[in-house]
């Protein structure tokens, strides 16, 4: 008994010592290092940024209309005097919110289809053959084709761009399913008499979340740039909300004169995503050193 | 005299290729296994051996259930796991356990080791009590490595202590079979060593039956106490270890005796070896598989499948000429 | 006569860490030297250094004098020059040396027009001649054959083909029958011991199997942890092994004239390159370990017939009873 309790208490700092290495391992990687400290900065500006703004996105202010950016207004005003600063960082947080809901949505779905088409090949045929029709479109044209048919709304939005990427993912968690399901310690359960689903529970999917990360990374990029696209055909978000497609939409016509209403949520969807693709390279590098090319 | 441990009848195991064309009707088949028997004493060691591709391998998945079988019978006690309820086979599988070639794949490396070892206790159902994690720290201990060990994850550990967790695991059921799929093959000479011992003294005082699958003769040879040698899908000489290494009957048993590497330069020898190589499992020659290799072939073993014959006590060869050829020296 | 191939004192290094130290031997003009060991021994490091194969990141130290050149001096262009021409290789996969897109005697025939100026035509008759010599039946026809067409044997055969295409001093094989079955290593055995009675090829045979030692080698350099502990004859070596290690590798080994009801063991395992004990490194797993073992690094000891071992008890525990 007293021995068991010692293992238990020994296992603690192996863990933590082990985690260590990997976040020293993950640390080495410049890519995903720059990559975290981008997208840490966006999430942080949408977290608390709006917080600090005294001006509320949709403050009108007739007088203070297409305001360079200045001391008072950091990032200059729009057509009808509201802050962009403001209405950028309140932004933020509609196109993050969504790209995570996107992400969750990939998770569970793009696990569950993924596992079900790699472990009962009896499924694989009719799931994969559904993935190939979705897939057979271009992501965006997609998302629009949905979008348009349910109307516009941030939901909307989430459910096509759910419906665009969960094949995806689900393509990349299967490839993953059906290498480790050929592996001796999965052929050594089975012999044991698990079921089947402790057998993908325990020793399949555990053992395929490197790619699936990664992926998911990479959904949330695509996300984010699909959704700013919706918005800006008036598909995703309405005017109302700012979500960056929104402020790009808007700020199009004014293009000429007040350059910095497109350029400034351009830039943060630009950053956004590059954070992301950096992150989801190094975090495939860090993940999957097999991918990674021999240095040296 | 009582049923064996394990009574293999008439195993046939097809590999049909290429499921992606769907317009082509006839599709390769692989004749992995094509009609294997064998039986197996309780505590008693039978090595199967052969070369890549003559379906050993195979053989051990069939008698484990983890591929269906194309037609035959696996009899484990009596029962044959082909066509008994599932709820009963997974009741059954307590009893036979395996040990794997790669000590790296072995191993789900996001468990601890004694979730690893117990896992074929917590797999049937039981929980995991204090009192069952004790027993993994006893498991580890009888194979050779330390309680500390328990928490621990695979990927500290080196190959053979990698492949003594396996055993732990196997053994950890109380089984009563043990399919060996070159089960010390990946590991060093000192180390194979060690795990060679392990498991006959486990042998010893567990009453375990090994069905061990394995391409190194000397290995086969030190641990098994009958034999069987597969060609292309099929048994071609089965008998006690003694007489089929000592007095082998068929070809092909000589000539594989005659290719392993000799123990002492003094030994060294013209070689009597084989010609050629193994012919693809797809297409295997017609009538005796070892034909167009075998020095003493006739038109019949072009035409026609040599039984499996019995030609003296426990001993038989599936070759038509069995008695006329001279037992080679082994 | 001077060897053809010496190595003194030779160390290789990653990053400070030593994976081969003071290795030191000879391979004469027509002898076939096996070098013996486990994994994580230094037997595959010390032959890719041979072929000045290492990365650049590796610090090598000592010589390696081939036909009186110090091979790590040779710039890198003399260096490929040199192997093929007079250092030919043949490594344990040959699926992985081949070019997959490329046919077998595509591949051949660029081996041999990169050291000798002869037209296509010339070198694809060579490479018939040398697939026949290295037992491919139907040779003409098999130039045709993509690698993935033949099997491992086979592909082993082309490798040896290609290795022998420049007729070069020196073979170096690192593990050549390891992944092939019993008859196909034997029958590739022979191609070996023939490619030496025929060429006058010298080669190195790296391998971690002893039988494959007693079926050819003339003589058996034994490493263990980054150094060599035991060098002999291989007719003295098994009969009479010196070093305690070479001792219980052999015991060790599951022999087919011996039925032994336990197999003799060597405790432990090999140490990895980043902790190896203080002085003799076999010391911690060795029966004869006396405490002046672990103090420095054992010299190595010469007896009779040429055979050396490093252990300092090895003369007063005089030859191992023959098997």
């Amino acid at each position: 008994m007293a021995d068991t309790l010692v293992m238990e208490r020994a296992a603690r700092p192996a863990r933590l010592a082990r985690m260590g290495a990997g976040l020293r391992r993950i640390g080495k990687s410049r890519a995903f290092v720059i990559g975290a400290v981008l997208f840490a900065f966006i999430c942080l500006a949408a977290t608390i940024g709006p917080l600090f703004t005294s001006v509320s996105p949709n403050a009108l202010a007739i007088r203070s209309r297409f305001q360079p950016p200045s001391m008072e207004f950091w990032l200059g005003t729009d057509n009808l005097g509201r802050s962009v600063l403001s209405r950028v960082l309140w932004g933020a947080r509609l196109s993050l919110g969504i790209g995570f809901a996107v992400v969750l949505i990939n998770a569970a779905f793009g696990v569950l289809l993924g596992a079900l088409a790699g472990y009962y090949r009896k499924l694989d045929n009719i799931l994969m053959r559904v993935a190939d029709a979705l897939m057979a479109f271009p992501a965006v044209l997609l998302a629009i084709g949905i979008a348009s048919a349910l109307g516009p709304s941030a939901v909307t939005a989430i459910v096509a761009l759910s419906v665009v990427y969960v094949p995806r993912t689900a393509r990349v968690v299967r490839a993953s399913v059906l290498v480790v399901r050929e592996l001796d310690y999965v052929h050594a359960a089975r012999a044991c008499g698990a079921t089947d689903r402790r057998i993908v529970m325990k020793h399949i999917l555990p053992n395929c979340m490197a790619p699936l990360i990664v992926q998911l990374s990479f959904v949330f990029a695509y996300a984010i740039l699909s959704e700013a696209v919706l918005s800006f055909l008036g598909l995703g978000a309405p005017p109302t909300v700012p979500s960056w497609g929104v402020l790009i939409s808007e700020g199009r016509a004014y293009m000429r004169e007040a350059a910095w209403l497109t350029i400034v949520p351009g830039a943060a969807i630009a950053i956004t995503v590059l954070g992301l693709n950096l992150l989801g390279d190094g975090l495939r590098d860090v993940l999957d050193p097999r991918m990674k090319v021999e240095q040296g | 005299m009582t049923a064996p441990l394990l009574a293999v009848d008439g195993l046939v195991k097809h590999f049909a290729l290429s499921s992606e064309n769907w317009f082509r009707r006839e599709r390769p088949t692989v004749r992995a296994v094509d009609g294997v028997s064998f039986t197996l004493g309780a505590g008693e060691t039978l090595g199967l051996v052969g070369e890549s591709g003559c379906g050993k391998s195979t053989i051990g998945k069939l008698v484990l259930q983890l591929i269906p079988a194309t037609a035959g019978a696996v009899r484990f006690e009596g029962r044959d796991l082909v066509d008994i309820p599932a709820a009963e086979l997974r009741r059954l599988r307590r009893e036979i356990q395996v040990v794997f070639q790669d000590p790296q794949g072995s191993l789900n490396p996001r468990m601890s080791v004694a979730e690893i070892v117990l896992e074929p206790l917590v797999a049937q159902g039981e929980k995991l009590t204090p009192a069952l994690r004790e027993y993994a720290g006893d498991l580890l201990e009888r194979v050779g490595l330390t309680r500390a060990h328990a928490t621990r994850h695979p990927h500290e550990f080196s190959g053979g202590q990698r492949q003594r967790i396996g055993i732990a695991r196997a053994i950890a059921p109380k089984p009563k079979l043990i399919i060996c799929d070159e089960a010390v093959s990946a590991l060093d000479v000192s180390i194979q060593a060690q795990v060679i011992n392990l498991l006959m003294d486990l042998q010893d005082e567990m009453g375990l039956s090994y069905l061990f699958i394995g391409h190194d003769l000397a290995v086969v040879r030190h641990v098994a106490d009958r034999l069987a040698v597969m060609y292309l899908g099929r048994i071609v000489e089965t008998g006690p270890k003694h007489t089929v290494y000592t007095a082998p009957r068929h070809p092909y048993t000589q000539a594989l005796l005659a290719s392993v590497p000799v123990s002492h330069p003094r030994q060294r020898r013209a070689r009597v070896g084989v010609r050629g190589e193994i012919p693809s499992p797809l297409a295997p020659p017609p009538g005796c598989h070892f034909h167009p290799r075998c020095p003493f072939a006739q038109d019949i073993c072009r035409n026609e499948a040599p039984p499996l014959r019995e030609i003296a006590a426990d001993h038989r060869v599936s070759c038509h000429f069995a008695e006329t050829i001279v037992p080679a020296k082994g | 006569m001077s060897p053809l191939l010496s190595l003194r004192n030779v160390s290789v290094a990653f990053g400070g860490q030593p994976v081969v130290r003071d290795v030191s031997f000879d391979v004469a003009s027509r002898e076939i030297v096996g070098l013996v060991g486990e994994s994580g021994s230094g037997k595959s490091v010390t032959a890719l250094a041979i072929l000045g194969l290492l990365p650049p990141t590796a610090e090598i130290t000592g010589e390696i004098v081939f036909e009186g050149r110090d091979l790590p001096a040779l710039g890198r262009r003399q260096m490929r020059r040199l192997r093929g021409a007079g250092i030919g290789m043949i490594f344990q996969e040959p699926m992985s040396s081949l070019n997959p897109v490329f046919t077998v005697g595509d591949q051949i025939i660029e081996a041999i027009r990169v050291h000798q100026r002869i037209s296509r035509r010339a070198a694809a008759d060579r490479a018939v001649e040398l697939l026949e010599k290295v037992g491919i039946p139907a040779p003409r026809r098999r130039l045709e054959d993509y690698p993935h067409q033949m099997s491992g044997g086979m592909r082993q055969r082309v490798m040896i083909a290609i290795a022998l295409s420049c007729s070069p001093r020196l073979l170096i094989a690192d593990e050549p029958t390891t992944a092939l079955d019993v008859t196909i290593q034997a029958q590739l055995l022979d191609l070996l011991a023939e490619v030496r009675e025929e060429f006058g090829t010298a080669v190195v045979l790296i391998t971690h199997n002893m039988g494959v030692i007693a079926e050819i080698a003339d003589r058996v350099v034994v490493m263990y942890a980054s150094r060599v502990v035991e060098e002999a004859g291989v007719f003295p070596l098994f009969d009479h092994p010196r070093h305690p290690y070479t001792r219980g590798l052999m015991a060790s080994t599951p022999a087919m004239d011996m039925e032994a009801p336990r197999l003799v063991t060597i405790p432990g395992g090999t140490p990895t390159p980043g902790n190896l004990p203080p002085g003799c490194n076999f010391a911690p797993r060795c029966g004869y370990a006396i405490p002046p073992c672990a103090e420095g690094v054992p010299p190595m000891d010469a007896f009779a017939d040429g055979q050396r071992a490093a252990c300092i008890r090895a003369r007063e525990l005089g030859p191992a009873a023959p098997r």
